[in-house]
């Protein structure tokens, strides 16, 4: 998958949990999920848990603690992926 | 310098059967803090509970330590809750955080979990409260909670005009017209409910009654 790809299906991952549709519909690399989604920090796991459902992938807990803007995510996402095939 | 860190889980905003899952709570507690749970805690807390509590210790120790150490990245899998009693009608226990050890103290209730941490297992230096709120988007708990503390600042320093701004690492300061005053905050929200804590040691409270001396 290309990090286009992976960006236009994050928007569904964590659509749930914000309220901010702006920072949504502009998602991009440099999108922090805390300060610009204003998701809740508790949610932090359900995006982990989901986006390894998702992909069906297992993040480890390295590779979560930087997910903490979409680039990141993209990149843990994506490499975990390439690591499937 | 000190610090302070605090957080609230709202447990209307939880998702119980997620909590349960393996998948999800290893995330957040070892098999060694679930067996502190299933050893000491059964009969107190709910497991779900007990977990949202770990959270909301790792996440204030998180912001208490933040301050030392601007790059700290969050991970609660590296954090370990060891020990835990009832007092009064407050949990107390201690939070081992890499070679650091914080004390926290910790409300719970069937509506929220809260907590707040320091460096030594005395809270009385620090000031918290917590208020339920009619509206849970980010602008409205953002103000309701900055509102909130500054109706204690002006009760506790009435001759002073206080503001709330933020430091260049996002973290809440108090300051006047002079500028930032040394007193740390920690502002945290959750679905319906705000709180904040601030450390007002002797030494502190004096500089807020005298602040020419400070700057």
């Amino acid at each position: 998958m290309t990090r286009e790809e992976i960006l236009n299906e994050l928007k569904g991952v964590v659509a749930p949990y914000t309220a901010n549709k702006e920072a949504l519909n502009n998602l991009n690399d440099q999108t922090d999920l805390i300060t610009d989604l204003k998701i809740n920090s508790a949610n932090l796991v359900d995006i982990i848990i989901d986006a390894e459902a998702k992909y069906e992938i297992e993040i480890d807990y390295d590779s979560a603690d930087k997910m903490l803007n979409v680039g990141s995510c993209i990149d843990v996402i994506s490499e975990k992926l390439n690591q499937k095939q | 310098m000190t610090s302070t860190g605090n957080d609230i889980v709202a447990l209307t905003a939880i998702n119980v059967a997620r909590t349960k899952q393996p998948n999800f709570h290893s995330r957040i507690i070892s098999s060694i803090e679930s067996d502190l749970y299933y050893s000491d805690l059964e009969e107190q807390l709910a497991f779900e509970h007990f977990v949202w509590l770990a959270w909301s210790v790792k996440e204030s120790a998180y912001k208490y330590l933040k301050r030392f150490d601007t790059g700290l990245v969050f991970s609660p899998s590296k954090m370990r809750i060891v020990g835990l009693k009832r007092v009064a009608e407050y949990l107390h226990g201690a939070v081992q955080c890499g070679d650091q050890m914080l004390y926290f103290q910790s409300v719970v209730n069937n509506k929220f979990i809260f907590s707040i941490v320091n460096d030594k297992a005395d809270f009385s230096e620090t000031y918290w409260n917590i208020k339920q709120i009619d509206f849970n988007g980010p602008a409205t708990q953002s103000g309701a909670v900055r509102e909130f503390l500054l109706e204690k600042l002006a009760e506790l320093f009435p001759a002073t005009d206080l503001q709330i701004a933020k430091s260049a690492y996002g973290w809440p300061i108090i300051a006047n017209e002079e500028g930032e005053l040394p007193t740390p905050v920690s502002f945290t929200h959750h679905d319906n409910f705000v709180a904040y804590s601030f450390q007002l040691t002797d030494s502190l409270w004096k500089a807020h009654q005298h602040p020419a001396e400070v700057f």
